[in-house]
């Protein structure tokens, strides 16, 4: 097979076709057509397009239909008039280079050849079917914007310009992928981005080898500094309105073609705990859900290993009462209550697992399933004891506030009952300590990941468990960018 | 994935199937004691728990008390030997009560108290309470009122008790510290049995006064009171006293009981300070409860006779048994504790001989919801 640069655009028209025939072998969907000036026969050009790619009006109204009807005497430097006498079209290049061409075809232009010219026109001519701007299904907001990314890219680009009108919003192009041809995109505001972090996303992203890159996540589990980790030192967000909040703060956007996800970065573990509605709602209200946010985290972890810990081990923990109740419903069951609650955890996983993958008209038929075979009845039946069902139901539902912390979660989880069926509570407090040391060992882009988390400094407190009012968000994150002053803060609170 | 990777995944998963070693229990397993009576037996001692066991006839599981008594030299030995008994051993962490016979107790009850506080199970902050007149297994055989286990309506009757001040709160690790402390003896609750519209149940019945870890003697309810009065230890209560034909009855809100010992003529005086807040709980509707003259009558006589009372009972500890249960040795040993390193091998006998200056202050906050007697004519 001949490489494309070995390939070169000649003066015969015909042989170009047969040249872009060969390149294009068995692809079926290369549309090739020839035109002929109504007024002047000798003038005869061709046009390439991949069907489907492009948009068909463009090409008929505003390249076939000036190549056919208008009055084009031949003369040297054909190119040129056509390229800026007869195309209409906002932007079209003149090329040599074979490989470009063949990527500017790919991309839904197309390309024309003229008799006698040994070099091409691209003409823009992109248009393909996407998706609508949908609100996202996995980050839904009460009250601020409902608008979500889709999966063109720019699209998604205009949804950030529209919201940051300035020339300081910078977009930079670059192409990841050896045979996708993926179009990234790094998004950032210039002063407030630091610098550095810039420079070291470009490296790596210059360094990233890969033959296809079909989503974000690619990326971001490229640049991942500590890649065994199960906490992700990179944001993702659907929202356009989240994406502009963190570029005003000093962040760094990365926007891939054909992913509705954009990566923000560098991200802390506090905005995991963040929702887009937090800066929609009542700062009273929307504080008291980012606390209910951490405290769901923590009791998705901690309420098993420990109920596992005190059942097992430590009785003498438990109130008398309830002590006795859990003693009463243990009684004649089978299993022992490590394996009741693994195996409970498993089917909770399972019945959320089914119910995000399965056709949503199945769902009713789960619930009665999950609701009522495997709790009612399994403690009815004595298979497993009623208080698992209880211990597995609240650390689910605890788990399902904190969406983005699921598998997080739910790999810590399962340490911590591990570690607490062996050791008790001993067992739970060293997996927790461990924990938080990896979690103080975590840094993204050079910003410790638990910033702000160890400071008793009210601004820099402002957003972390409690939100405070916008007026008070005076300064921008400190770690994040150096100018940091975002308003006056409002003379009226002064 | 190197070797040694592989390798320690193995010894995890291994370790995950070994996971019964260890204190790994489960709960079904154990028989949760909620309750010990302990006698004297011809070997040694006679141990009866009361664990708590589910029935399990019908839907609803009902908590059933179930006794069981062994023999032993002691008390470990009877524990042991329970496992002949039943198939589950026995799990002490949610013991609320020991029972001890008043055989046990005047032989000693450092056994049991050294066992409570040796093994890993038991709580320290269980009561220890003796039988006065039955034995320890008569009365944990009682049929209970409240509850269907026998030993935590007992602990419950305690704690509940300090809104009437009528028994000691003194639980196993205070009278560990009592017994250890110099100047002072300990008082534990005593239990009786009581004939209640033809119930036979279980009744508090006041308190039992050891020397160091043996029975001494018995004390009635109204004595604990005022020994909880010098104690500091009222938390509420009554008190009732005379005025000229009519019984009136303070309800006791507030106590503070200030102990201090003064040299007056080279000679030890405890000086026993009480300041109390009650009001007016009840009367027989003779006396005016509205004004200022009536109402300081009320509180002089009411000082006389809390000042009378108390002085009364520590007269009678003094010559009965000589035995310091106030604490005034070790008040003394804090607050002059040169003085108390001269007496300390004699204070038996300086207790007896002990003069007490005991100065009552009772406020009456108020006559409850009536300010007019009901049967006074408009």
């Amino acid at each position: 097979m001949k490489n494309l640069q070995d390939y070169n655009i000649s003066y015969s028209l015909d042989e170009n076709i047969n040249l872009m025939k060969e390149i294009f072998k068995d692809d079926n969907t290369l549309k090739i057509k020839k035109l002929q000036n109504q007024f002047n026969p000798n003038m005869v050009c061709c046009i390439f397009f991949i069907n489907g790619m492009v948009d068909e009006n463009i090409i008929s109204e505003y390249i076939i239909k000036p190549i056919i009807t208008n009055r084009i005497s031949s003369n040297l430097n054909q190119m040129d008039t056509f390229q800026d006498q007869i195309i209409m079209s906002c932007s079209s290049e003149k090329t040599k280079d074979i490989s470009k061409l063949v990527d500017a075809v790919l991309m839904g232009n197309t390309a024309l050849f003229l008799e006698c010219e040994n070099n091409c026109l691209i003409i823009k001519s992109q248009g393909w079917q996407t998706r609508n701007i949908e609100e996202p299904t996995v980050e839904k907001a009460l009250r601020g914007p409902r608008e979500g990314f889709n999966e063109c890219l720019m699209v998604n680009l205009s949804m950030i310009r529209r919201k940051i009108k300035s020339n300081k919003l910078k977009f930079n192009f670059m192409t990841i992928g050896d045979i996708t041809n993926t179009d990234i995109c790094i998004a950032y505001i210039e002063g407030l981005a630091e610098e550095k972090i810039l420079e070291n996303l470009y490296s790596q992203l210059n360094a990233i080898k890969i033959d296809g890159i079909l989503d974000v996540k690619y990326i971001q589990e490229y640049i991942d500094k500590e890649p065994f980790s199960i906490f992700e030192t990179t944001g993702s967000t659907e929202k356009p309105d989240v994406v502009a909040s963190k570029l005003l703060e000093g962040r760094i956007a990365v926007l891939v073609d054909g992913s509705p996800v954009v990566m923000t970065l560098p991200y802390i573990f506090i905005e995991l705990f963040q929702s887009a509605d937090d800066y929609s709602l009542n700062y009273y209200f929307s504080s008291i859900n980012r606390i209910l946010r951490i405290f769901g985290f923590l009791s998705t972890i901690s309420i098993p290993p420990i109920y596992l810990a005190l059942v097992t081990q430590h009785q003498e923990f438990i109130p008398t009462p309830l002590m006795m109740s859990i003693y009463a419903s243990r009684i004649s069951t089978p299993l022992p209550t490590i394996l009741e609650l693994t195996g409970l955890l498993i089917v909770f996983e399972e019945l959320r697992e089914a119910g995000a993958r399965m056709p949503s008209f199945i769902g009713q038929a789960l619930s009665i399933v999950g609701a009522l075979v495997l709790g009612t009845a399994a403690v009815d039946a004595r298979f497993v004891s009623a208080p698992i069902i209880i211990v597995v139901g609240m650390s689910g539902i605890a788990g399902l506030i904190t969406p983005n912390l699921n598998g997080a979660s739910n790999v810590i989880k399962i340490a911590l009952i591990f570690l607490s069926s062996i050791l008790g509570l001993y067992g739970y407090i060293i997996g927790m300590t461990f924990l938080l040391i990896h979690l103080f060992k975590l840094d993204s882009f050079g910003i410790p990941y638990m910033s702000n988390l160890t400071t008793f400094n009210m601004q820099s407190l402002k957003d972390t468990a409690v939100r405070f009012p916008a007026w008070y968000m005076r300064l921008r994150p400190r770690y994040m960018t150096n100018n940091h002053i975002r308003s006056n803060g409002g003379k009226n609170h002064e | 994935m190197n070797k040694s990777f592989i390798f320690i995944l193995i010894i995890f998963m291994i370790l995950s199937l070994v996971t019964g070693c260890g204190s790994y229990k489960e709960i079904e397993q154990l028989s949760p004691v909620a309750g010990i009576a302990i006698d004297k037996s011809p070997i040694g001692y006679k141990l009866t728990v009361e664990i708590i066991d589910v029935d399990e006839s019908n839907k609803e599981p009902k908590f059933v008390s179930l006794k069981l008594s062994t023999e032993g030299k002691s008390i470990f030995d009877c524990i042991r030997n329970m496992i002949n008994l039943t198939a589950k051993k026995l799990y002490f962490g949610h013991t609320s009560v020991v029972i001890v016979s008043k055989d046990v107790a005047k032989d000693g009850i450092i056994p049991i108290i050294d066992f409570i506080f040796r093994d890993a199970e038991p709580r320290i902050n269980m009561y220890m309470v003796v039988s006065d007149e039955y034995t320890a297994n008569e009365i944990l055989h009682l049929k209970s009122v409240s509850t269907d286990i026998r030993s935590f309506e007992i602990d419950t009757m305690i704690v509940s008790n300090d809104q009437l001040s009528k028994v000691p709160n003194t639980s196993v690790y205070q009278l560990a510290n009592h017994i250890g402390t110099p100047g002072l003896y300990p008082v534990i609750p005593t239990v009786s049995m009581e004939v209640n519209e033809g119930l036979e149940t279980i009744v508090l019945s006041g308190g039992a006064i050891f020397k160091q870890d043996t029975l001494e003697g018995f004390l009635g309810l109204d004595d604990i009171k005022c020994l909880r009065f010098i104690r500091n230890e009222i938390k509420g209560g009554l008190f009732i006293f005379d005025i000229s034909n009519t019984t009136i009855s303070l309800e006791i809100f507030k106590n503070k009981t200030k102990v201090r010992p003064k040299i007056v003529n080279n000679q030890l005086v405890m000086e026993i300070k009480i300041k109390t807040i009650v009001s007016i709980g009840e009367t027989n509707g003779q006396i005016d409860t509205l004004h200022e003259n009536s109402i300081n009558r009320i509180k002089t006589i009411a000082e006389t006779s809390l000042e009378d009372d108390i002085l009364q009972f520590i007269k009678t500890i003094q010559t009965d048994y000589g035995l310091d249960i106030f604490g005034f040795g070790n008040i003394v040993k804090q607050r002059m504790p040169d003085l108390w390193k001269e007496i300390e091998t004699n204070w038996d006998s300086i207790f007896k001989e002990l003069d007490i200056d005991v100065d009552a202050d009772i406020h009456i906050r108020g006559s409850g919801n009536l300010f007019k007697n009901i049967t006074e004519k408009q």
